[in-house]
């Protein structure tokens, strides 16, 4: 399994360079809107960079099927269920950094802005929680479809991961701003939670499926 | 000693395709060739036995262990080159060497760095540009640096130059020196599965046509030239397949069906199996 976890580092290191520009990006944007122009913190922002962060276990999975690493991976001491999990546990340890980095972030953003108070703190809780749960987005969507068309490349995956993605995208100002309103269940506490559970669920669907598939 | 795989009524049928009830053994210690045209079975055969596609009937047993309870641990003692290496393309090196240090128990860096030298494999280039013989010496090197005991190569040699190819032959066969040690191997250049195998099997439209001891079927076997009257006096249980040109006739003999005297000329592996598979088309 940690062979697993060593090779999705090296391919997100390698492959999703670009993936980091829009959290540095939104970071800038953070810092100057907070430090330089006295604004609140906005939950957009936060949303978008868990979300990038979160897409990229899923978005490696093309490279690995024009590289035909998803056959040469199943001649290796691992079993299905591994393959499938080092995907999710990798987007886990990815969410888990980007909740560390991004918090950070934030609070420097008050404190040197001076906006340090309780309501500024849970405002920033609450977009944390709601940050969670879109990072978690793309694996609970994305994956069971990878794994259902493993071993094709572009088509119908493509085009249902384009829909999801255009979704997710819309979705995701709609559900950052309803946090920090108190919305979406509970300030994102339920939101986060609701989607721990069905990261789950698209855990053991994606399993099944690959279990059933031909590479 | 125990054999390296026994297969037992493999079948995996597809729409347009059917490997029919496979039965193959590879003996401890010895080298098994498997030949067939293109879309013969070769690699959905071995496909199956890896786990890669499911089979749909059949028993797999890999170095005496279920190869349906216990595959993923198996394969630590397999080394496998398909025709397809494997390996992501932005991969160098030392990533490659970091993941398969963390995969295999029984990797082996020095191994692996000694056949990187050895094959004048580059250790800065990313693995997408290696030429198609450089991917192919990659795979073997991994094949070869975890202390497999079995390894299990689908055209394997394809893209290399005759003198690597030779000097992978060589390589291959010193693996099996080790009596624990066996290959199934699957090639078309089928000279160099006479040069190594121990054991050859043919494979034709999804089923295994013959399964043989090399020397046996090199002894059991011959050309004879002769003219159709010729031919046409001998047991046609004899004759496996012909050839007619302008000169004769070629027929593919059993040498204890044919009468002392006749023109019998030694036969080759690759004469073998052209002869049967066209007598069957």
């Amino acid at each position: 399994m940690k062979g697993l976890l060593v090779k999705e580092k090296y391919s997100i290191c390698n492959t999703c360079k670009l993936f980091f520009i829009v959290p540095l990006a939104f970071y800038a944007v953070m810092i100057i809107g907070t430090v330089l122009k006295g604004q609140k913190l906005a939950g957009f922002p936060v949303g978008m960079i868990f979300m990038m962060m979160g897409l990229m276990p899923a978005s490696i999975i093309n490279q690995e099927v024009q590289s035909k690493w998803h056959i040469g991976v199943l001649t290796m001491p691992y079993t299905r269920n591994q393959i499938v999990s080092s995907k999710y546990i990798m987007a886990l340890i990815i969410t888990f950094i980007t909740l560390i980095v991004t918090g950070d972030v934030m609070i420097s953003c008050l404190l040197i802005s001076g906006q340090m108070d309780s309501e500024n703190v849970l405002n920033a809780v609450k977009m944390l929680f709601g940050g969670i749960g879109m990072g978690l987005m793309p694996s609970i969507i994305f994956m069971p479809v990878n794994f259902k068309f493993y071993n094709t490349v572009g088509g119908l995956r493509v085009l249902i991961g384009a829909l999801l993605g255009g979704f997710m995208g819309g979705s995701n100002m709609m559900i950052m701003d309803s946090v920090q309103d108190g919305g979406i269940f509970g300030g994102g506490f339920v939101f986060m939670c609701l989607s721990i559970v069905l990261f789950l669920i698209s855990w053991g669907v994606s399993i099944l499926l690959f279990r059933k598939k031909d590479a | 000693m125990e054999n390296a795989i026994e297969i037992r009524g493999l079948v995996k049928e597809y729409k347009d395709f059917k490997l029919d009830s496979v039965d193959l053994t590879l003996p401890g210690g010895c080298i098994l060739g498997l030949i067939g045209e293109n879309g013969a079975g070769k690699s959905t055969m071995i496909k199956c036995l890896l786990g890669i596609i499911h089979k749909n009937q059949g028993s797999i047993t890999i170095l005496g262990r279920d190869a349906d309870k216990e595959l993923a641990d198996i394969k630590e003692d397999v080394g496998v080159v398909l025709d397809d290496v494997g390996i992501p393309d932005t991969f160098k090196y030392k990533q490659i060497n970091s993941v398969m240090k963390c995969t295999f128990r029984n990797w082996d860096e020095a191994v692996f760095e000694g056949y990187m030298d050895k094959f004048g494999l580059p250790k800065n280039k990313k693995f997408k540009d290696f030429s198609r013989g450089m991917k192919m010496k990659m795979g073997i090197a991994i094949a070869l640096s975890h202390n497999a005991k079995l390894l299990v190569l689908d055209e394997a040699t394809n893209g290399l130059d005759p003198v690597i190819r030779d000097e992978v032959t060589d390589i291959f066969y010193e693996f099996t020196r080790d009596e624990k040690h066996s290959i199934l191997i699957s090639s078309h250049i089928v000279s160099d599965l006479e040069k190594l195998c121990d054991y050859i099997s043919f494979i034709h439209k999804g089923r295994v046509l013959l399964n043989e001891e090399k020397d046996i079927l090199l002894e059991e076997y011959a050309i004879l030239s002769c003219t159709e009257d010729d031919l046409s006096e001998l047991d046609p249980d004899a004759i496996r397949g012909k050839k007619s040109g302008k000169y004769g006739v070629q027929a593919l003999v059993k040498r204890d069906g044919v009468p002392a005297g006749m023109n019998l000329s030694p036969v080759t592996i690759e004469e073998l199996f052209v002869f049967m598979i066209k007598e069957i088309a």
